[in-house]
């Protein structure tokens, strides 16, 4: 899948062969700056739009059958209230593996993508055994989701 | 007397039918959803189910995950094949071309259709050939409709079954179609007296119930049972339990679980009523001497260790409670008074490492009322002093080789060695001379060793 920062240094794209009148400045200007809140807005989140109310859907239907959206809620998997910004492993009282509480990740947005990816891969060994979720715009909407959920 | 003749047959028949057929996990599934066999099987092989392996079933099988044109493949195969040996040789050959003891026998032959048709319909269903008495049947059989509902913070899952038999459609381990032992010996004799819940209406009838599950915790599920029509009966190789229900049949069950950090938990009860015109015969009653009425009342409960699944402990348990008026069996002369009643408590706990090696103690009590008449001396299968108490103890070791994420051929290939003994210490009433015709309750002892192969 395109990452974030593969697709937000296309439109930088160095010299554009503008003259420098104020106006272009101007225009530069609030580039660099509207570039600059998209960077960190999305410094880590997936290059598609992103819906939450569609992720929400795609949690009902792919997450909600082991995690709970809910604080506190453990059902198969720990609750992801809050999982936005946690580092793994971190559930007071829930059963990792250890190689879910070994692995060191903080779950931002960029490593949520590539792990709902992939989940074995980026952590192996880990307990969740569901296979990813494939598609990058299911993706995007469901870390969307997920970052509502404080 | 035909009937008095008949009754004790009937009832091991349908007990025999019940203790050989229970579905395990199957490669469809795991196929459709992408995972391994493990995240819904308790050992790899099942029936025991995770809690993920709940949701999944009162999902309708309708989770999705899997990639390619396998996820979409929904036929799979079964073969269990055994040994039995019983501590007293049987009178007569155990089945037609069977021998008195020590037979090696293969049990079934399976052919599953199980999958997801859309997101909200899924099923499974399950044809059998019996290697014992070379018959066809119509297996477990559960097809859904399900959709959930979404109430804010919680949500609410409805859907509608139809299957063929009361607990087939069952999520927990607790409930008779899906309880320990998961294989028995269909060429050994276990216990007449059954309450009605252990499987008198399984695989012989066609219900439909409706369900919720409200916040992954509290289950409510209602429906009402039919018996097939003769036709069916013997074109699904199906027969009669107690007789053909007279009008349909009620069901309720209720249950509410918990999940905590790699534990489960659950506790519920469980109704069934039903007026039967009596069986005298596989595919024929007779209601003119009035009707039998059994009403089952239950209450179950489990518990699942997981962990991280090195270690699993699991322990289930149900306790029936069953109300007999035997009305038409009395006027057939098959009983000796109406009113009887029938309890059963069975319980088991398991211990798997690393879902490839099990340990499984279980415990099957039943008492009731006694009948001379009703449970009248019979070779083998009767009771002297006319009671239908029965005690037994079973203990079984597992082996699964394959079945587990990193298997070989996983999922296709999943093959299950296990090595069972029953130990009876009371059987139909007695513990020496239990049957009126010198055979001891010890003489019933089994020694079940099979090999189960699903691909």
């Amino acid at each position: 899948m395109p990452r974030t920062e593969r697709t937000i240094a296309s439109p930088t794209g160095g010299s554009n062969g503008l003259v420098a009148t104020p106006c272009v400045a101007y225009l530069q200007h609030v580039g660099r700056t509207a570039l600059a809140a998209i960077v960190v807005f999305a410094s880590s989140p997936p290059a598609h739009a992103q819906d939450a109310d569609a992720g929400k859907q795609v949690f009902r239907s792919q997450c909600s059958i082991c995690h709970s959206a809910q604080p506190g809620r453990t059902i198969v998997g720990p609750s992801l209230f809050g999982v936005v910004g946690r580092h793994s492993g971190s559930v007071p009282g829930f059963h990792y593996s250890n190689a879910n509480r070994q692995s060191g990740l903080t779950w931002d947005p960029s490593t949520l993508d590539r792990y709902l990816t992939s989940p074995q891969q980026v952590v192996p060994g880990t307990l969740m055994t569901f296979p990813g979720l494939h598609d990058p715009k299911q993706r995007a909407n469901v870390i969307a989701f997920l970052k509502g959920l404080h | 007397m035909r009937r008095l003749a008949y009754t004790p047959g009937i009832i091991v028949f349908v007990v025999v039918l019940l203790l050989g057929d229970k579905a395990h996990a199957v490669p469809p599934f795991a196929m459709q959803t992408g995972q391994p066999c493990t995240a819904c099987h308790i050992g790899a092989f099942g029936p025991q189910l995770t809690p993920l392996g709940r949701a999944f079933k009162i999902g309708g099988y309708t989770q999705t995950g899997g990639q390619g044109w396998q996820s979409h493949f929904p036929l799979a195969a079964m073969f269990l094949g055994s040994f039995t040996n019983t501590g007293q040789s049987q009178p007569d050959p155990a089945a037609v071309h069977f021998g008195r003891n020590n037979n090696f026998a293969a049990d079934q032959i399976s052919l599953f259709l199980a999958g997801r048709v859309t997101d909200y319909a899924g099923g499974f269903v399950q044809g059998t050939y019996s290697g014992i008495d070379g018959s066809f049947k119509l297996d477990n059989t559960d097809l859904r409709l399900t959709t959930p509902l979404d109430l804010g913070d919680t949500d609410l899952r409805l859907g509608l079954s139809v299957n063929n038999g009361p607990t087939v459609q069952d999520p927990y381990n607790s409930t008779y179609a899906w309880i320990f032992p998961f294989a028995s010996s269909a060429l050994t004799v276990t216990p007449t007296a059954q309450p009605l819940l252990a499987g008198g209406l399984i695989g012989n009838s066609i219900g439909t119930t409706v369900y919720g599950w409200y916040d992954r915790s509290l289950y409510l599920e209602a429906g009402l049972y039919n018996t097939y029509g003769p036709s069916l009966l013997s074109a699904t190789g199906q027969a009669y339990g107690p007789g053909s229900t007279a009008n349909p049949a009620p069901y309720v069950r209720v249950a509410y679980e918990w999940n905590w950090s790699g534990q489960s938990a659950h506790v519920g009860g469980l109704f069934l009523h039903s007026n039967f015109n009596p069986a005298v015969g596989p595919f024929s009653s007779d209601g003119s001497f009035g009707h039998d009425s059994f009403t089952d009342y239950a209450i179950d409960a489990g518990y699942q260790f997981l962990g991280n699944r090195t270690y699993v402990v699991t322990t289930d348990a149900i306790l029936v409670h069953e109300d007999q008026n035997l009305r038409g069996t009395f006027g057939m002369g098959g009983a000796a008074r109406t009113g009887h009643s029938l309890n059963q408590a069975r319980a088991s706990l398991s211990f798997f490492y690393k879902d490839t090696y099990g340990l499984t103690l279980g415990i099957e009590n039943t008492w009731g009322t006694p009948d001379p008449v009703l449970y009248a001396p019979a070779p083998v299968t009767g009771s002297a002093n006319g009671k239908p108490n029965s005690n037994a103890f079973i203990v079984e070791a597992d082996w699964i080789p394959f079945g587990k994420q990193d298997s070989w051929a996983a999922p296709w290939v999943n093959l299950k060695l296990g090595l069972q003994y029953t130990l009876y210490t009371r059987f139909n009433g007695g513990t020496r001379n239990y049957d009126g015709f010198g055979r001891n309750a010890g003489g019933n002892n089994t020694l079940y060793a099979f090999a189960w192969l699903i691909f």
